[in-house]
């Protein structure tokens, strides 16, 4: 049985180079500012950063390595806040925000969080139904 | 594209300034691109497949055996990683004579002038996991457009796109993508720096700046350094005069950096330095452009550059020593 107001454990996520690049191509996103230094300057930010697919994708990443294989993701709803650039280092946090008892399982609604140096790049809820 | 006007804010309404001319044209049509008629359906180019799910766990670190393990779950099959859901139909061809609703209204906050882009928040409702083999095709429409809000990056527009993920005809997801459309904020214009008075005392020195040398004058009777030039020798009371050139090292003596207000040819934050010269002598100068005033402390090794400010005057500065 799922609490509600249960932590889930942190999870580090290196924002190097290599993993905004191979991150934005795998989620087929080759917009300049996700893989080159020069253009992601020209157009004012710092250095190259994590893009959207990708963010989203490491707030599902987080709560299934902690749910395990059988959940399935119904939601999310992610805001987006500092950029991830590149150099930095995002720190997942979630906690239980609700959990419904539904005759085809349990849907929980965990709140998670992705900070960095900057401040929250991503924070927002998941919610999964555990069979 | 069309030349666009300037647009008109009355500045006692905050946040819902109104538009007039061709912006608030652009806006309002913009507006009639809104509602439930979806744009054209396009169609991803490759099925699910197992190699861009391997590409993507990989890259993200997800080794969700759901996604790569047929036998990783009670399911008995794999599934797509949800997150994966707008991958598919990234590189979807386009038609680009059939422009969607959403489309439309971007091309008119473009041409409107709210050229930058910056996403603010991204929802999925996943309808149903994706099998691998199924093709994905897309439709969106145009959910909603703001009045202008002033915003920490400039005026714009908050509209919302919605993805509607098909499989067939059936709805597998649902995408919404809220992003704010704003101005740039143009680097404001500083005018230029006020020009030095140069006079029959301190000639040699600007002289000296324009050959990319520091000259600090000396006495002619008792040899003493002193800065700024002066007509006669506080000392031993001489108008004989000469110069020695500053080797360029020194320390901070004393610094203030300037915020506000403005002042004419001054890119603020401005930082005024007091540089206690090698050669004894101290000096007012700036803080090199490419420096950060916060590296800046009182005892700080310096090293003399020569930089242009705005009007295109060379002047002496100061960058901490590397």
């Amino acid at each position: 049985m799922t609490t509600v107001g249960e932590a889930l454990p942190e999870l580090v996520l290196s924002a190097s180079v290599r993993n905004i690049v191979a991150t934005a191509l795998a989620s087929r996103d080759f917009q300049d500012v996700h893989h080159d230094v020069a253009s992601a300057q020209q157009r004012g930010s710092k250095t190259i950063f994590t893009n959207i697919l990708t963010s989203n994708g490491y707030c599902l990443r987080y709560v299934t390595d902690w749910t395990g294989p059988e959940a399935v993701v119904k939601k999310a709803a992610i805001r987006l806040g500092v950029p991830n650039y590149a150099g930095d280092t995002m720190t997942m946090s979630g906690t239980v925000d609700a959990v419904e008892s539904l005759t085809e399982g349990e849907l929980v609604t965990v709140a998670v969080r992705g900070r960095n140096s900057l401040g929250d790049h991503v924070t927002g809820t998941v919610t999964v139904l555990l069979p | 594209m069309t030349a666009v006007g300037d647009v008109a804010v009355d500045p006692s309404v905050d946040g819902a300034a109104p538009l007039v001319g061709e912006a608030a044209r652009l806006v309002e049509e913009a507006r009639s691109f809104l509602g439930r008629t979806p744009g054209p359906t396009r169609v991803a180019r490759d099925p699910v497949n197992l190699p861009m799910v391997h590409h993507w766990s990989q890259a993200l670190g997800d080794r969700n055996p759901a996604y790569l393990d047929p036998d990783g779950s009670s399911r008995g099959h794999l599934v797509a990683p949800p997150g994966m859901l707008q991958t598919w139909i990234m590189d979807a061809p386009r038609d680009p004579s059939a422009p969607s609703p959403s489309d439309e209204v971007m091309r008119r906050l473009d041409a409107a002038g709210y050229t930058s882009v910056v996403a603010v928040n991204y929802e999925h409702e996943y309808v149903r996991e994706l099998l691998h083999g199924e093709l994905v095709s897309v439709r969106t429409y145009a959910e909603d457009l703001s009045q202008e809000k002033q915003t920490a990056l400039g005026p714009g527009y908050f509209t919302t796109t919605v993805y509607e993920y098909l499989v067939g005809a059936e709805v597998v997801g649902i995408g919404r993508m809220r992003i704010l459309k704003f101005k740039p904020p143009v680097k404001a214009d500083v005018g230029e720096r006020v020009r030095p008075a140069v006079g029959r005392d301190n000639a040699f020195f600007w002289e000296g700046v324009e050959a990319r040398q520091l000259r600090i004058q000396k006495c002619g009777g008792c040899g003493v350094l002193r800065h700024p030039p002066a007509p006669l020798c506080a000392r031993c009371g001489s108008t004989e005069q000469g110069y020695v050139v500053a080797v360029g090292r020194g320390v901070v003596y004393s610094h203030v950096t300037h915020h506000y207000p403005p002042l004419p040819g001054v890119e603020t934050p401005h930082t005024a330095l007091l540089v206690e010269l090698e050669e004894g002598v101290r000096i007012i100068s700036e803080l090199a452009a490419d420096a950060d005033p916060a590296d800046v402390r009182i005892g700080l090794p310096v090293e003399l550059v020569f930089q242009k400010v705005p009007g295109g005057q060379l002047l002496p500065a100061f960058r901490p020593v590397a």
